[in-house]
């Protein structure tokens, strides 16, 4: 069974999950996010890219960049689950 | 990952100084930037009594509480753009945030005070909502700083806000704005207040990690306004940039800062006047015979004639 994680990506507010990621920064990289361009929250305090992510984990993914998404969001929306696959 | 200070466990990267911090060294760095923006540029004393312009941000947010614990007399200033419940939701973080810290802070309304909001004004005059909305908040917020009695206004500008501005500025080759575009406008004559942005060293990303780390409620959700303007393309364009070479924003604004601006000084020629209309300073007309109007009060003249007139059934 893959692990899932689940990511609220804010603004604007949508919730997807994310399959077989095991840091931050594969998360970030499967959601197409810059790192440089959002804070990874879990229960109320800050992930460095490094930081391990385990099954059922939920996190918020917030935008830091005023006035938009930072990057690749607005050109390609995040389906609403991955698999892990392709 | 470790903390570069303390070698404790990290929370914060800052790739562009090839460093990460944990909480409290995080904080020490940020308030470390902000000291030395304000040393370098004499931006504020102590005895200054200090306005900051705050939108319920993490930006502005972030600056009224730095310079709060840096033990500055700042009180903070929200203008209400009529923007709906994002204006309504904005007022109320920044009424919370000077509550809790026994704050003061002024209230100014577009709408009741000049009588239109930025929904209604945007598109009409020639200008984008952000365009009317930049400018009616320099109008408004030097005119109250003035009439408040305060000497010297902050703004939230951070590095990413000045960096995406610089570029939109040299790919345009405008010389003039590039001029005025510095961390400090001093107030070169009666009518305008000396304008500090002390968040310049700080990048967005960073002030949005004070706010998590320090317990500072701000409204994350964007302004619905804002969708395609143009510095948010360029803010987007400079992150891939980033992305592929950390520091590529520090190095445009700073060596723009330390090496050019001095030299762009001089693009910056423009007499000043004082508004026939309101009083407060302006460019002064090419033609000398022609009346000096400021650029917010003929943009408000536009507004006001362009929206719908409202009839009041007296009694």
């Amino acid at each position: 069974m893959a692990m899932v994680v689940t990511a609220r990506l804010r603004p604007p507010d949508r919730i997807v999950e994310v399959a077989d990621v095991r840091r931050v920064a594969d998360l970030l990289a499967r959601l197409e996010v810059l790192p440089g361009a959002v804070l990874v929250i879990r229960d109320g305090a800050l992930l460095t890219s490094q930081d391990e992510l385990r099954d059922g984990d939920k996190v918020e993914v917030r935008f830091a960049i005023s006035g938009g998404s930072g990057g690749l969001m607005q050109a390609q929306p995040v389906a609403p689950r991955w698999n892990g696959g392709a | 990952m470790r903390c570069k200070r303390c070698r404790g466990a990290a929370v914060m990267e800052v790739r562009r100084h090839n460093a990460a911090f944990c909480r409290d060294c995080f904080l020490h760095y940020v308030g470390q930037q902000v000291t030395r923006a304000i040393a370098k540029y004499r931006m504020l004393g102590h005895t200054d009594r200090v306005l900051v312009a705050v939108s319920g941000g993490k930006d502005s947010l972030a600056l009224w509480d730095l310079l709060l614990g840096l033990g500055y007399q700042v009180d903070g200033l929200y203008l209400s753009l009529g923007i709906g419940g994002y204006s309504e939701r904005s007022k109320a973080v920044c009424q919370e945030f000077a509550a809790d810290r026994g704050a003061t802070l002024l209230v100014h309304d577009l709408a009741g005070e000049h009588g239109y909001t930025i929904p209604e004004a945007a598109g009409k005059g020639g200008r984008s909502s952000c365009g009317v909305c930049g400018l009616s908040k320099r109008y408004v917020f030097n005119r109250a700083a003035l009439d408040g009695g305060y000497d010297v206004v902050c703004t939230g500008h951070n590095l990413d806000d000045e960096a995406a501005v610089l570029f939109g500025n040299t790919l345009r080759w405008d010389t003039a704005a590039m001029a005025r575009q510095f961390p400090v406008l001093e107030a070169t004559r009666p009518g305008l207040v000396k304008k500090v942005k002390p968040l310049y060293r700080v990048a967005e990303r960073e002030t949005a990690a004070y706010c998590v780390l320090k317990g500072i409620d701000y409204v994350v959700e964007e302004c619905p306004l804002v969708a395609g303007n143009t510095q948010m393309r360029h803010k987007e364009t400079l992150n891939q940039m980033e992305e592929a070479a950390p520091g590529t924003k520090h190095n445009f604004l700073f060596g723009y800062l330390d090496r050019a601006a001095a030299l762009l000084k001089v693009a910056d020629v423009a007499d000043l006047a004082e508004c026939a209309r309101c009083g407060m300073t302006t460019q002064a007309p090419e033609d000398t015979a022609a009346e000096a109007v400021c650029a917010f009060c003929r943009s408000k003249a536009r507004l006001v004639r362009s929206l719908p007139v409202v009839e009041v059934n007296a009694g």
